[in-house]
């Protein structure tokens, strides 16, 4: 893949405990809270529902009793080299310059969809439809979101607003705005999990609790031999789920990288 | 001006357009017009507040923080502050402050027509006839309530007792089967789960991470003892019939198959009995008798049960310092009392029974109103029996009922029969916030203040481990014309010249405060929560005998078993699917407008079905139509269904989604104890 | 043949001079047209909904601008006062004029929310984030403190100076896009956003996309 890895003094990222996932979707509800998603009255067709944080059910492909299941929940990996930005026409969405957040400039949009093709992870969702919030349903918007219409692609930020918002705060109280506490700016599914299995933070920040998770020897991303680089990080211990991020072929070791041909 | 000319003109005109601003200007306006089209609503900024409450739909009284921009409630959030959740959120409390807005809500007083039609009239009007149909029915009434755990059940009851009646309701909750089993084993108050101490929990058959007593709570204290980077503090064991949300990050899955709790207790019993334990325990030879049946090769055979995973389980609480077995229902409600009596038996063995981090007794609640019911007889009360009776013709039906956020139409089973059990009743009177099922069967239905705009509390909701107390304030003004039913009883007793001995709702909770010790001012104020450290010093616990014989007579279902899976993401029956969680419905729950059923190979193979295969599941009760969707994280021989669809009132988010659970489980009685257990129920699988 | 030639010639020059009146006409038209007339059929003029007087308010109340326009504790931006910020003083009327008196009976009383109302000259659209806080004077005066001398004029920079206004300017809004002819548009944002100075200096504008949307 073409162009650099881009480093920044900050690296938003996630780390998800997926052994402490219960999919109880709390995370998706206040994500969609959070960040005015629309309702839609039917979102049983998971490829057309907005799902910026997505729960798959994952199997470990045996039968019963010898089964087990987890549940992974998706966010946008926030990649380190993005594929939708290199192939958004109108510069739509860009890596961040700080902070690294993929981020999504819905009026820019076109709706070419370029990059719903190119994202390996299908974290971006197309708007088919104007937002509709019934009755008074719009009395709940939040305002620190724009809403969108018809016709764009729209993904999860990270809640990058809740940086801006520490960002402010921190200056409204004389303290320095780039140097926040990590729980000052915190994503509204990782705030809201009951069992605390999101964590995020500065990757590049040793005092934030994903720092030190990141490099745990459980710790893996997805399609990471893809080398988009995540940002989100994943954590288990059974090392059947570590294998199903990756596509291994079987005499492959988890974790292993990719042989050159 | 002649031909040429004129292009010429033209021409001029052309270049002097273009070298102007107007073509791009208008380029560039275009653009910022499509950006921002009229119809998609704008956003209204303002300041932000964090108010502190509690969450009044979760059964499991989460606390919430509401933040509300300009004075506006925009969303509900976890908070951190409060130690029950840590600022952990459930999902039904996450979508509390949509709640507000759906369209489903229930916005001026209703009367129905004769033409069954209803017609808006004003309060006014409502409390006349409020008035006049109290007054008539006299001790004719009857009351049923959806909120089991705040104390405005005080007032309820003392109105209904004012006027003479003692038939005063819950909704279908674990609750009344847990506190008849405590008391039968002597338990002096309620029973607590103290599951901060515990170092070991079993659980037999309850959702504890999902939908099963103080969830948040629960989760808070797996979140805290499965650290990420150490070493757990506590084990986790999950026995049910299905990799459910509980068992998933359970370290350890002992299946076994639906409505074979109580079995699995008495096996998991018997076998502590044959290591020794319990010796010195009063009754215990008697006790060692009816265990004695359970043996591993019966639990094979009846649930199903793995022998190594069964044998770890009990090494594991043998080992463990404070372990603790719990029991509940998939459904959440209607397993009866068996399985729990049959847990309490194996704490008792262990010893822990009463000590830290196992069941505790907790003190009973204290009536906040002289003329109340006492919190064991309103709780004794059984609404399915009272239904059955009266739709049997062997009870007169009151003339009057009264509903305050219930929906018994959509939580019971048909044969609990209570449409016909409505439809003997002269006047009914719906409280409500939502048009739920039965609201839309109501004579006068009356929009209820939700959890958000009024004075509530949560009162140590099942599941807790020691008393609590958390006060829900209005965060904002009542929507529409929404009342809180409680100053609405309060001004109709008034008017009726009843003394219920309180003026208003906000006195009634100052005196629950006081009551327990709290500082009502103070937690008015933090929105905390209170906790005491109140609890029985309990030695008249006694190992059951007769009653836990007889129950465990009752009826086991043979052939394909249905499993309900309860989540809270998809509402309760009281607020139907919150807009929101139409999302966290997964594809393997439902399909478009089906309801999808979950089954593994093996059975599919058995019944000769495939995925994505549309059948019919059928029981003596009904039918539903399902989609079989292949899951191997359950036992052989059972068939999952999602519980909280087929909702045929409520908004677009809820209806024509799915088929209702409860349409295809009955009602049946359990031995001894004589409480109704509808979560269980075998069923059939028709194909085409 | 030679006369011919002649005359075509002639037709020729003739043509040519002639020709060239329409071409300009026409030019001048669509010239004035498109500089001047245009602009004003584009433009929606709108009156604030209460002619308020910022000088009454600064030099007779003795009021400071921070007394309304202030940096919250979070960190968002109070622009315009609430109807209850206003009622403040405002619950009766305090002086006999008319303005005064409409607005405590129209806003006040009814509790209609004057913020609501209000027009705001510089509004962004919702996809826009602006960060009062960010742009500080203390921040922008550390190099440019030659061209901002108070807090007021760095306020200026962006905001019409309504603090001398005895009645609110009109407002113009844009029939197409909806905008208001004194916002900002995003050139302006970037000729300090996308300026390395400003990025790798004493701020921290960065041109991340995400600073500025949301």
């Amino acid at each position: 893949m073409a162009g650099e890895i881009k480093e920044f003094e900050r690296k938003w990222g996630m780390v998800i405990d997926l052994d402490k996932c219960t999919g109880c979707g709390a995370c998706v509800m206040s994500c969609q809270a959070e960040n005015n998603v629309a309702p839609q009255d039917d979102a049983t067709n998971k490829l057309r529902a907005h799902t910026w944080l997505f729960i798959y059910r994952l199997s470990n492909g045996k039968q019963y009793p010898e089964h087990s299941t987890v549940y992974l929940p998706r966010p946008c990996m926030q990649c380190g080299k993005p594929t939708c930005v290199e192939v958004c026409p109108v510069i739509a969405t860009e890596k961040g310059e700080d902070g690294g957040i993929v981020s999504q400039v819905t009026p820019r949009c076109i709706g070419c969809r370029y990059c719903m093709a190119s994202c390996p992870y299908h974290a971006r969702y197309f708007n088919w439809f104007d937002p509709h919030w019934p009755g008074d349903l719009a009395e709940a918007l939040s305002p620190d979101v724009s809403t969108r219409p018809r016709g764009v692609v729209e993904k999860c930020t990270f809640c990058h607003h809740r940086w801006m918002l520490a960002k402010d705060k921190a200056i409204a109280n004389n303290e320095d705005p780039l140097a926040i506490a990590e729980s000052e700016y915190q994503t509204s599914c990782a705030e809201t999990c009951p069992n605390g299995a999101i964590y995020f933070g500065d990757l590049k920040n040793p005092d934030h609790k994903v720092h030190q998770l990141s490099q745990s020897p459980f710790a893996f991303r997805l399609l990471e031999r893809l080398g988009t680089e995540p940002q989100v990080y994943y954590l288990s211990k059974r090392e059947w789920v570590r294998r199903l991020g990756d596509n291994y072929l079987d005499d492959e070791k988890t974790g292993q990288p990719l042989r050159k041909l | 001006m002649e031909r040429r000319g004129f292009l010429k003109f033209a021409l001029g005109g052309v270049v002097g357009a273009v070298a102007s601003p107007m073509i791009w200007t208008t380029l560039y306006d275009l653009a910022y017009w499509t950006q921002n089209w009229g119809w998609i609503p704008r956003l209204k900024k303002g300041d932000s507040e964090y108010i502190a409450t509690v969450s009044k739909i979760c059964p499991g009284g989460t606390p919430i923080l509401v933040r509300l921009v300009g004075g506006r409630v925009i969303r509900t959030l976890g908070n951190p502050a409060n130690d029950i959740s840590e600022g952990g959120l459930t999902p039904l409390a996450a979508s509390e402050g949509q709640l507000l807005y759906t369209e489903s809500r229930i916005k001026r007083p209703l009367l129905r027509a004769p033409d069954g039609g209803y017609r808006v009239i004003s309060w006014e009007k409502a409390e006349g006839i409020l008035k006049e149909k109290t007054r008539a029915a006299k001790e004719s009434c009857a009351f049923i309530s959806g909120d089991a755990s705040s104390s405005l059940n005080d007032l309820f009851s003392a109105f209904l007792v004012a006027n003479g009646s003692l038939d005063y309701f819950f909704m279908p909750n674990e609750q009344n089967a847990a506190e008849k089993a405590w008391e039968l084993m002597g338990g002096r108050g309620r029973v607590g789960y103290d599951l901060e101490k515990s170092d070991y929990v079993l659980s037999i058959g309850a959702n504890i991470m999902e939908s099963w007593g103080t969830v948040a709570r629960n989760r808070k204290i797996f979140k805290n003892t499965h650290p990420t980077d150490a070493e757990r503090t506590m084990t986790l064991v999950f026995a049910g019939a299905m990799q459910n949300n509980t068992a998933v990050v359970s370290d350890l899955w002992l299946p076994t198959l639906p409505g074979t709790e109580a079995i699995l207790g008495m096996g998991i019993c018997r076998e502590l009995v044959s290591r020794g334990m319990g010796k010195s325990l009063k009754g215990i030879e008697e006790f060692t008798k009816i265990v004695q049946p359970y043996t591993l090769e019966m639990l094979k055979l009846e649930c199903g049960i793995l022998p190594d995973r069964f044998h770890t389980i009990i090494e594991g609480l043998l080992q463990a310092k404070r372990p603790l077995v719990l029991a509940g229902s998939s459904m959440g409600h209607g397993g009866g009392a068996a399985p729990i009596m049959a847990a309490i038996a194996a704490n008792m063995l262990l010893g822990r029974l009463g000590q830290d981090g196992n069941m505790i007794d907790l003190p009973l609640p204290r009536k906040c109103l002289a003329l109340a019911q006492a919190y064991r007889r309103a709780h004794a009360n059984d609404l399915v029996d009272f239904s059955q009776k009266i739709a049997e013709g062997k009870k007169t039906a009151p003339k009057l009922l009264f509903l305050y956020e219930a929906n018994p139409l959509y939580a019971w089973p048909k044969n609990a029969r209570i449409q016909e059990c409505l439809d003997a009743i002269d006047y009914k009177i719906s409280f409500s916030g939502f048009w739920d099922e039965t609201s839309a069967q109501c004579d006068l239905v009356l929009p209820s203040a939700l959890g958000l705009e009024r004075f509530d509390d949560v009162y140590t909701p099942y599941g807790s481990g020691f008393e609590n107390w958390t006060l829900a304030k209005p965060v904002a003004e009542p929507r529409y014309q929404a009342r809180p039913a409680g100053e609405v009883i309060i001004a109709l007793a008034e008017e009726l010249g009843l003394n219920l001995g309180v003026s208003d709702v906000p006195s009634l909770l100052i005196s629950r405060a006081k009551d327990i010790g709290a500082d009502f001012q103070e937690y008015l104020e933090n929105g905390l929560t209170y906790r005491t450290s109140a609890r029985y010093d309990n030695d008249w616990f006694h190992l059951p005998s007769g009653i836990l014989r007889e129950a465990m007579t009752s009826k086991i279902e043979t052939g394909i078993r249905l499993l309900p899976h309860v989540v809270y993401g998809i509402g309760s029956p009281s607020t139907g699917i919150p807009p929101y969680a139409n999302r966290i419905i997964a594809d393997y729950q439902l399909k478009q407008n089906l309801t999808v059923a979950q089954m593994n190979t093996e059975t599919a193979r058995k019944l000769d079905v495939v995925h994505g295969e549309k059948v019919k599941l059928e029981t003596d009760n009904g039918s539903i139509d399902v989609v079989i969707a292949l899951f191997e994280g359950i036992m052989t021989g059972v068939v999952s269904v999602t519980a909280g669809l087929g909702h045929t009132e409520f908004d677009r988010y809820s209806i024509n989604k799915g088929d209702n659970i409860l349409n295809l489980t009955h009602v049946h009685i359990e031995a001894g104890t004589g409480l109704p257990i509808w979560s269980d129920s075998g069923v059939k699988v028709v194909k085409g | 043949m030679e006369d011919k030639n002649q005359n075509l010639e002639n037709v020729t020059k003739k043509s040519a001079i002639l020709g060239l009146g329409p071409f300009i006409l026409g030019l001048t038209i669509a010239a004035i047209f498109g500089w001047h007339a245009f602009p004003e059929l584009m433009t929606k003029e709108l009156k604030q909904p209460v002619a308020f007087n910022h000088v009454v308010h600064i030099e007779q109340a003795g009021m400071t601008c921070e007394d309304c326009h202030y940096l919250r504790q979070d960190g968002t931006f109070s622009g315009v006062p609430t109807t209850a910020a206003c009622a403040e003083c405002h619950s009766s009327p305090i002086t006999e004029n008319q303005e005064e008196i409409r607005f405590i009976a129209e806003y006040v009383d009814k509790g209609v929310e004057i913020k609501d109302k209000w027009l705001v000259y510089q509004k962004q659209p919702d996809n826009v984030f602006f960060s009062h806080a960010a742009h500080n004077f203390e921040t922008c005066t550390q190099c440019h403190d030659y061209l901002y001398e108070t807090p007021q004029d760095l306020c200026n920079a962006c905001h019409l100076d309504v603090a001398s206004t005895t009645t609110p300017p009109v407002y113009k809004e844009n029939r197409l896009s909806g905008y208001s002819k004194n916002t900002m548009m995003m050139p302006t944002c970037e000729a300090c956003h996308a300026n390395p100075e400003h990025y790798d200096g004493i701020t921290r504008a960065t041109n991340a996309c995400a600073v500025c949307h949301k």
